[in-house]
């Protein structure tokens, strides 16, 4: 487990890691509290909407920085057997960490707010948009398309929560949170796979 | 040992004269191995291929002897066989003088005379001081 | 006695390798690196030096054809094999806004065989450990390759494949760069190989044990430096011998005041009577002679190529 998260670490640089390891949460954590000391709950779905937002651009500075440009082929996994396999781990630890932030996050606030439920489900659409959405953006297209998806997908999560919130219901709760238990584990895959499926097209001409 | 560059003979061919002669002179003795040939490259600043078709040389002359992973060694130098070489030396020197001679159209008594003259100079090189 | 008719080991063997890349076709029938020696691939840009040394060193895997390696004709090009093999090119090798910290780091993640306290030694030693906080993107090219050779070297491999290493080096670096490749063959004694391309021969060649000229795509000749050079006769002239000694040479330069050019030595006898001085050529006189062969694309004869 320490030389993947090594591999994962390796990628961004000193600055990037600063920001998403400590500014981000941080920040976000104060917006989520000061939101939900002035309206509440609603604190929740906003802060889940913001951490989107974030992730997903984010990652502009890692990954879809690193596809989308043609001049970073990083020849030099391709010098070495074990050069797919860290950039997969890479990638998974990535995932993994925005998972563990999405809960980690909307937990403080929860915990703040006083108000147990629904974090489950919160951080699941929350994750499962930011890696649909940085799955998107490592299509490439620049800063500007990572911006454009983050906002989408924050409005997207809006969507979703309220739709839930409203309905009361427990069993649509329940099913809603195993739909979007699936859907975390579908955009995961996808997220993976189509990145290597990028990173292993060096190895072969246009 | 000085390599020269320009000089129209071979840089392998001109280490193994060097070497041959420091052989012959008994400054490499029977049995010592002589050093690797990529370690020699390395010290002269030359190409592997170099130094190896050097000792390859030496080896084809009969000066050293060749061992599977371990390098070239001095073969002794047999007093007999060398007196042979060189007594051969002589010959093929003198036939070649005597060839351009002719060529010359130089007569014998002067060719005769020339090579007195020559071994009286050089025997008094060899009893001058240094 | 040449060395081609020795029984030589190969540490990489390559069969029907054909590649397209950009107009030209890259189409090497065989292909055989010895074992133990430092080999040049010599050509021009373009020539394809690079789409074959990517081929060899698994960066890319689109072409035809066979590599085995390590005199193993079995042993084709996996992690393992990749472990045992050191690369320095010029291309995208590093990401640009990595520190030379990450460097050593993702070279001990992707090596088994990486020594971190040897690559600091070495950056030390190159006189780039000043700059371990410094992007890859700012360094200079001769310090990019500097920090290549560095990781290279602080791994244990048994060959060395190096994409134009002189190329941004100064000539004092390059005189050290040809000292380090003599004492990386030399440590290995007999095990180590080192395969490079150069554009420019001249500086390399007291280094460079075999050679493969490359041109269009194709070798157009190949041996050991020291049989090449019995091979062909360097020969000078006066200008009116130029006409006639043209038919002969297999390439050729003149002014008003004589020529030159190299001639296989066997073709030699036919230059008897004429007034010219036989020597014999530099690596870098019969790659050039070769190369303007084959340019040309006519038959290998007396060419005038009127410089």
């Amino acid at each position: 487990m320490k030389k993947k998260i090594k591999s994962y670490l390796v990628f961004s640089s000193f600055s990037y890691k600063v920001c998403i390891f400590l500014l981000m949460p941080a920040v976000l954590v104060g917006i989520g509290i000061g939101i939900v000391s002035i309206f509440g709950e609603l604190g929740l779905t906003a802060t889940a909407m913001l951490l989107t937002m974030a992730e997903i651009l984010s990652d502009h500075w890692l990954f879809s920085g690193l596809m989308a440009k043609e001049s970073e082929r990083m020849e030099v996994l391709r010098t070495s057997g074990m050069g797919m396999e860290i950039m997969k781990n890479a990638l998974i630890l990535d995932l993994l960490r925005k998972l563990l932030t999405a809960f980690g996050i909307l937990a403080v606030c929860e915990l703040y707010a006083g108000h147990w439920g629904g974090l489950l489900l919160m951080a699941m659409v929350s994750y499962v948009f930011s890696a649909a959405g940085t799955f998107l953006a490592r299509y490439g297209g620049g800063l500007a398309v990572n911006v454009c998806i983050g906002q989408i997908s924050a409005f997207l999560v809006l969507g979703c929560l309220f739709c839930v919130f409203q309905s009361g219901s427990w069993r649509f709760r329940v099913g809603f949170e195993l739909l979007f238990l699936a859907l975390g584990v579908l955009a995961s895959v996808l997220t993976v796979s189509k990145a290597m499926r990028k990173v292993k097209g060096g190895y072969y001409d246009q | 040992m000085k390599l020269l560059q320009n000089s129209g003979i071979p840089i392998y061919q001109q280490i193994a004269e060097q070497m041959k002669t420091d052989i012959l002179a008994g400054r490499l003795k029977e049995g010592e191995y002589l050093p690797s040939i990529r370690s020699l490259a390395k010290e002269l600043k030359i190409s592997v291929i170099t130094t190896m078709k050097a000792y390859e040389l030496l080896a084809s002359e009969g000066l050293v002897t060749a061992v599977q992973g371990k390098g070239f060694y001095v073969n002794a130098q047999d007093s007999e066989m060398l007196k042979e070489q060189h007594l051969r030396r002589v010959e093929e020197a003198l036939t070649e003088a005597i060839h351009a001679a002719e060529i010359a159209g130089m007569p014998r008594s002067d060719l005769e005379m020339t090579l007195r003259v020559l071994l009286d100079m050089s025997e008094e090189q060899k009893s001058e001081p240094e | 006695m040449k060395q081609a008719e020795q029984k030589q080991e190969s540490v990489i063997q390559a069969g029907n390798l054909n590649k397209k890349y950009g107009d030209f076709q890259l189409s090497i029938p065989r292909l055989e690196i010895p074992r133990g020696f430092a080999t040049a691939l010599i050509g021009e840009n373009g020539a394809g030096k690079t789409t074959l040394l990517n081929i060899l060193s698994g960066i890319r895997l689109d072409f035809q054809g066979e590599v085995s390696y390590f005199g193993d004709r079995s042993r084709k090009l996996d992690g393992s094999v990749q472990e045992r093999i050191g690369y320095t090119g010029p291309g995208s090798y590093y990401l640009p806004h990595w520190t030379i910290r990450q460097v050593e780091e993702i070279s001990g993640l992707l090596f088994a065989g990486f020594q971190k306290e040897r690559f600091r030694e070495l950056c030390e030693d190159m006189g780039i450990s000043r700059s371990m906080t410094k992007s890859v993107k700012k360094l200079s090219d001769g310090n990019r390759m500097k920090l290549m050779l560095a990781a290279v070297l602080s791994r244990d491999t048994e060959l060395l494949i190096m994409d134009e290493p002189a190329s941004p080096l100064d000539p004092l670096m390059r005189e050290q760069l040809c000292d380090r490749m003599r004492d990386y063959l030399e440590e290995g004694d007999g095990e180590r190989s080192i395969f490079f391309s150069t554009h420019n021969i001249a500086d390399m060649e007291n280094v460079t044990d075999y050679c493969l000229i490359m041109e269009h795509g194709t070798i157009v000749e190949e041996g050991f430096v020291e049989d090449l050079k019995e091979e062909y006769a360097l020969v000078k002239g006066e200008a009116s011998d130029a006409y006639q000694t043209g038919k002969v040479l297999f390439s050729m330069s003149r002014n008003s005041y004589g020529f030159e050019g190299i001639c296989r030595t066997r073709d030699l006898e036919r230059l008897a009577g004429l007034d010219i001085a036989v020597e014999i050529p530099t690596l870098s006189q019969i790659c050039v002679a070769v190369m303007k062969a084959n340019t040309v694309n006519s038959p290998r004869k007396g060419r005038d190529s009127g410089l």
